[in-house]
């Protein structure tokens, strides 16, 4: 079956929802090991979960607008891995945002 | 927000979200036998990326209430509900954008179905389903 979009748009589909999950998790990484205390702040001008998140959608965006210029045989590598390369990013998501809420 | 606004969306963020759970199930194990969706694989699909996209925007809604008024008290009351709260919220977002990225693959380039959509959407199940097991948990115990 053919299909609406080729493979370069298949790649940047697949790269932006888990180029924003990756984003997310290093981001929550990056601030657990500067922020203070759970329950020592009890309001903060900005939510940090909101900037993350839009933070992360735009990484996501970024790393499918880049995958675009990949060469064909790289996207379809790519693609070929994908069994692989997304389930150890859920898992790895898992385990660290179990490990570091 | 109204305590009863707050309750209403509450009860939609978390009964949708298992709901789209469950539907999300058609896709992935029609996908796992190698399959291309079929039409009600498709509807199936769209209809779990609207049923998951819900409670994500009832949830982005809810959380400046919580922040301010309820999570204080369970901070300072329950901390490791609080903390179970935190990384729902975390494998919420996980779950969401994997779910959107593999229905949009499902949906526009079915040929890549059963490679690339399938782990986005088993994936997203599974954040899914930790997501939903720790909202039970903070429901059940604050």
């Amino acid at each position: 079956m053919k299909g609406r979009v080729g493979t370069p748009w298949v790649a940047a589909i697949a790269l932006l929802g888990s180029g924003a999950t990756a984003s997310y998790v290093v981001q929550r990484l990056i601030d657990a090991g500067s922020e203070p205390p759970i329950g020592t702040v009890l309001a903060q001008a900005h939510i940090p979960y909101y900037w993350r998140m839009a933070v992360a959608l735009l990484h996501g965006l970024v790393l499918a607008a880049l995958s675009l210029g990949l060469p064909e045989a790289w996207r379809g590598r790519l693609l070929h891995a994908a069994p692989i390369w997304v389930p150890a990013l859920c898992l790895l998501t898992l385990l660290t945002m179990l490990a570091v809420p | 927000m109204s305590p009863q606004l707050f309750a209403l969306l509450e009860r939609l963020h978390g009964h949708t979200a298992v709901l789209g759970l469950a539907v999300l199930l058609h896709p992935v194990i029609a996908l796992a036998r190698g399959r291309v969706l079929g039409k009600g694989g498709r509807w199936s699909a769209a209809l779990a990326a609207f049923l998951i996209a819900l409670p994500s925007v009832a949830g982005w809604l809810l959380y400046p209430h919580y922040r301010e008024q309820i999570k204080p008290v369970l901070v300072a009351e329950n901390l490791s509900v609080a903390l179970a709260f935190e990384s729902k919220e975390h494998l919420a977002f996980a779950c969401l954008c994997l779910t959107l990225s593999g229905v949009a693959v499902a949906l526009a380039a079915p040929q890549h179905g059963p490679r690339v959509a399938l782990p986005l959407l088993a994936s997203a199940w599974i954040c899914g389903v930790v997501t939903g097991g720790l909202g039970v948990f903070v429901a059940s115990l604050s």
